[in-house]
């Protein structure tokens, strides 16, 4: 099956470090310049996270995403790991992957990516006052907030980058089930299929339509198949001929359509337009589309009950 | 069934019931289709027995419009010569390319295998 998603390929050479490293403009001595004021920086992590963490009490659509203390304190535990990781700026593939495992962690849950970047813009604004406090020197406590506005940014992309494919990935996963229950084909008599269909037709659902009943032929080597089209809203111009060619291709695989559930309002609507059906063949209802497949199959539906009242007598 | 009554024709073809069996390549192109529309003529000519025949597509994967056209025109030169068309083991893939492109071959008599083509053959 094909994916509903575009993908743009990613390419290969921008996944590495130095690779990375160079597309944000970050250089191995402002890494070491941020490395150099981790000592004094790391130890007051915890009180610019309490400060966050009041102003996430303050959010409670925010604290939704945490469903217990544990949850809770676990997330701050990951955080101050987080934040320590940044200062001492070893950007190689492991740090990169623990990035992207953030935002992958991020999609899985939720949480929106306005709340992240909330709650890193907050926590980078004290790091930088932070960095002003620990070097009295302005010339170099700006040049050390470049640096981290850098990084920064670095790891921003990495994160929204992982959970934009992580939610690509979740939605291909929802599109791929919602396709399966779309074209539920099933062999409901041997040599008989038979698909009812749901919902508006476009010409995406009509082509999935088309190869799921197709692959169901080839396996099944089906010589009857009923499209039941009764729970179809609109049948336009458009709609009819996509009903249309799903009978063509079936019939090229010598097995013989039956469009069944034709309204009167539906057949009123197909003349009006002037679509000109060809041989397809159609019936008003699934029980006549059936006992047509029977009887073209050399099949004969017999009562149990009156068999059973003549076997009496 | 058909290999107990087949028979090997000049043209390489085998014959089933007075229908020449065509097997189509995987891939086919219209230099393909040239040849076998050469070799299917000349034995349709040589053979007044000859009722019909079955191109069966069972071995095509995929195939491209073009040639699926270059096909067609192939079919039509054999009905020209009143002989009967009809066409079996076409993929799922190969259906799709052929309502895609909106030629009509919908339209000869289908079988699932040759067999089944066959069977439909002798109803009709």
């Amino acid at each position: 099956m094909t994916s509903s998603i575009p993908t743009i390929s990613k390419k290969k050479h921008l996944q590495g470090p130095q690779e990375l490293l160079g597309l944000y403009r970050i250089n191995q001595e402002q890494l070491s310049l941020i490395r150099s004021h981790s000592e004094e920086v790391i130890p007051r992590i915890e009180t610019t996270l309490d400060h966050f963490y009041s102003w996430m009490g303050e959010h409670p659509d925010l604290m939704s995403f945490f469903h217990s203390q544990a949850a809770l304190e676990h997330v701050r535990h990951m955080q101050t790991l987080y934040w320590k990781r940044f200062m001492q700026a070893n950007i190689d593939n492991d740090y990169l992957e623990d990035r992207r495992r953030i935002g992958s962690v991020h999609a899985k849950i939720g949480l929106p990516v306005m709340f992240y970047m909330g709650g890193v813009s907050m926590v980078y604004n004290e790091l930088i006052a932070l960095g002003r406090d620990v070097i009295k020197d302005r010339s170099s406590a700006s040049e050390l907030s470049r640096c981290m506005t850098d990084l920064l940014h670095l790891d921003a992309a990495l994160i929204c980058q992982a959970f934009v494919d992580k939610r690509d990935e979740l939605l291909n996963e929802q599109s791929q089930a919602v396709l399966a229950m779309s074209t539920p084909v099933t062999e409901i008599w041997d040599g008989i299929l038979l698909l009812p269909i749901v919902g508006l037709v476009d010409s995406k659902r009509s082509e999935d339509i088309m190869n799921a009943v197709l692959s169901s032929i080839k396996t099944s080597k089906a010589k009857e198949f009923i499209l039941d089209i009764s729970g179809v809203g609109v049948v336009d111009t458009a709609v009819a001929n996509y009903l249309i060619n799903i009978s063509k291709a079936t019939a090229l695989m010598g097995c013989r359509a039956t469009i069944s559930g034709i309204s009167p309002a539906i057949s009123k609507t197909i003349i009006q337009l002037g679509i000109d059906i060809g041989d397809v063949n159609t019936t008003s209802t699934m029980m006549d589309a059936l006992s047509d497949a029977f009887e073209n199959r050399g099949l004969t539906l017999r009562s149990a009950k009156k068999s059973h009242r003549s076997g009496k007598r | 069934m058909q290999s107990s009554v087949a028979s090997v024709q000049k043209s390489g073809f085998n014959s089933v019931q007075k229908h020449l069996i065509v097997p189509l390549p995987n891939n086919f192109d219209g230099n393909d289709i040239e040849e076998l529309e050469e070799q299917i003529l000349t034995s349709l000519n040589a053979n007044k027995a000859t009722r019909g025949v079955i191109m069966d597509f069972a071995a095509v994967q995929s195939t491209d419009p073009r040639d699926l056209e270059r096909l067609n025109d192939c079919l039509r030169a054999i009905r020209l010569l009143g002989r009967r068309i009809a066409l079996c083991g076409i993929n799922p893939g190969v259906a799709a390319v052929v309502i895609r492109s909106g030629l009509d071959l919908h339209r000869q008599q289908v079988g699932i295998d040759i067999d089944d083509v066959l069977q439909s053959l002798n109803d009709a």
